[in-house]
C-alpha cells in the first residue's frame, strides 16, 4: 500500500472514530434545567440512605424555591419520566416520590462522566 | 487504483442507500403526501453519514444508489426530472458539507464535531437538500405548492436523519453493553 493510500485510509478511520464519538454523545435524556437537576440530586441523597420522600417533603426540600414552583417541577420531572409517585400502603393520601429506571440511568451516566473526568 | 474506492465505498454506500429507500417505502408508505413524498425519509440520515465519512465517493455512492432504485422501480414522474433529482440527492449533501465546513465550524477530520454540532449539521444537510430538490422540480415542471413541498421535504429529511443517527446510537450503546457482559 502506498503512503498516500495509507494516509487516506487513516484519515477515513479517524473521521469514523470522531463520528462514532459524536453519535454516542447525542442527547438521550430529557433536558433537565438547573432546578430540576438540583431537586433530583437532593432526592438522590435521601434515596441512597433508603429514606422515603413524601410529595409534601419533596416540595419543601429546597428552601430557596417556593412550594408552588417545587410542585410544578415535580410534575415536570414526572412528565419526563425521571420520578414516579407511589401510594403509601396504609394511607392512600400519602404519596412517595420514587426513582424510575431513567433516574438510575441518569445517575449511572453522571457517574461514568465523573470517572472519565478523573481519569483524564 | 480507481477500483478500490468503488469497491470499498461507492458500492456499499449505494447498496445501503437503496436498501434504506426501499425500507422507507415499506415503513412509511402510509405517510405519503404524494408519490415519492413522505413525512419521513430515512436515506437522508445515511447521506449525512456517508458524506461526512466518504465525501465525494459517498456522494457518488448515493447517486448510484438513487439511480439504481430508479432503474428498478421506475418513477411516476418525468424520467429526466427523476435523474436530476437523483444527481441532486448526492450533490446537495456534498454542497451542504462545504457549507458546514465554512459556517458550522466543523473540521475535515470531524475532530471538533460535538453532538449539538452534529444536529446542526443534520439541519443544514436537510435544508439544503430539500431546497435544491424543490428548486429542481420547480424549474423542471411546476412551482405550484413549492413552499408546502419544501417544508414536507425538509421535515422528512430531518426526521429521517434523526431516526438513523439515533438508531446508530442505539446500536453502539447495545454493542458496548453486550461487550461488557
Amino acid at each position: 500500500m502506498t503512503k498516500s493510500k495509507a494516509a487516506n485510509f487513516s484519515q477515513m478511520y479517524t473521521k469514523y472514530l470522531n463520528l462514532v464519538r459524536t453519535i454516542k454523545a447525542l442527547p438521550t435524556f430529557p433536558d433537565l434545567d438547573a432546578v430540576e437537576a438540583r431537586m433530583l440530586n437532593t432526592f438522590a441523597a435521601n434515596w441512597h440512605e433508603d429514606k422515603q420522600i413524601t410529595v409534601l417533603e419533596a416540595m419543601v426540600m429546597l428552601p430557596e424555591i417556593s412550594t408552588t414552583t417545587a410542585h410544578r417541577r415535580l410534575k415536570m420531572l414526572r412528565k419526563k419520566g425521571m420520578i414516579d409517585l407511589s401510594l403509601d400502603s396504609h394511607d392512600n393520601r400519602v404519596k412517595y416520590v420514587v426513582p424510575t429506571k431513567a433516574t438510575h440511568q441518569y445517575f449511572a451516566q453522571l457517574g461514568q462522566c465523573m470517572e472519565k473526568a478523573q481519569l483524564a | 487504483m480507481f477500483f478500490r474506492p468503488i469497491a470499498l465505498v461507492v458500492v456499499p454506500t449505494a447498496l445501503l442507500y437503496a436498501a434504506l429507500l426501499m425500507l422507507n417505502d415499506y415503513l412509511f408508505g402510509s405517510l405519503w403526501i404524494s408519490p415519492g413524498e413522505t413525512w419521513v425519509f430515512l436515506p437522508s440520515g445515511w447521506c449525512l453519514i456517508a458524506i461526512l465519512l466518504f465525501e465525494e465517493w459517498g456522494a457518488l455512492g448515493i447517486i448510484v444508489g438513487s439511480l439504481a432504485v430508479l432503474g428498478v422501480q421506475g418513477s411516476g414522474q418525468d424520467p429526466l426530472a427523476s435523474i436530476g433529482a437523483a444527481l441532486i440527492s448526492g450533490l446537495a449533501p456534498l454542497a451542504a458539507r462545504q457549507v458546514c465546513l465554512e459556517l458550522a465550524q466543523i473540521d475535515v477530520q470531524l475532530k471538533s464535531l460535538t453532538a449539538v454540532g452534529l444536529l446542526r449539521v443534520a439541519l443544514i444537510f436537510s435544508s439544503l437538500s430539500a431546497a435544491l430538490q424543490q428548486c429542481w422540480f420547480a424549474w423542471w415542471s411546476s412551482a405550484e405548492h413549492f413552499f408546502t413541498q419544501l417544508i414536507v421535504t425538509l421535515t422528512a429529511n430531518m426526521a429521517g436523519a434523526m431516526l438513523v443517527l439515533y438508531a446508530c446510537k442505539l446500536v453502539l450503546h447495545s454493542s458496548a453493553y453486550l461487550r461488557k457482559g
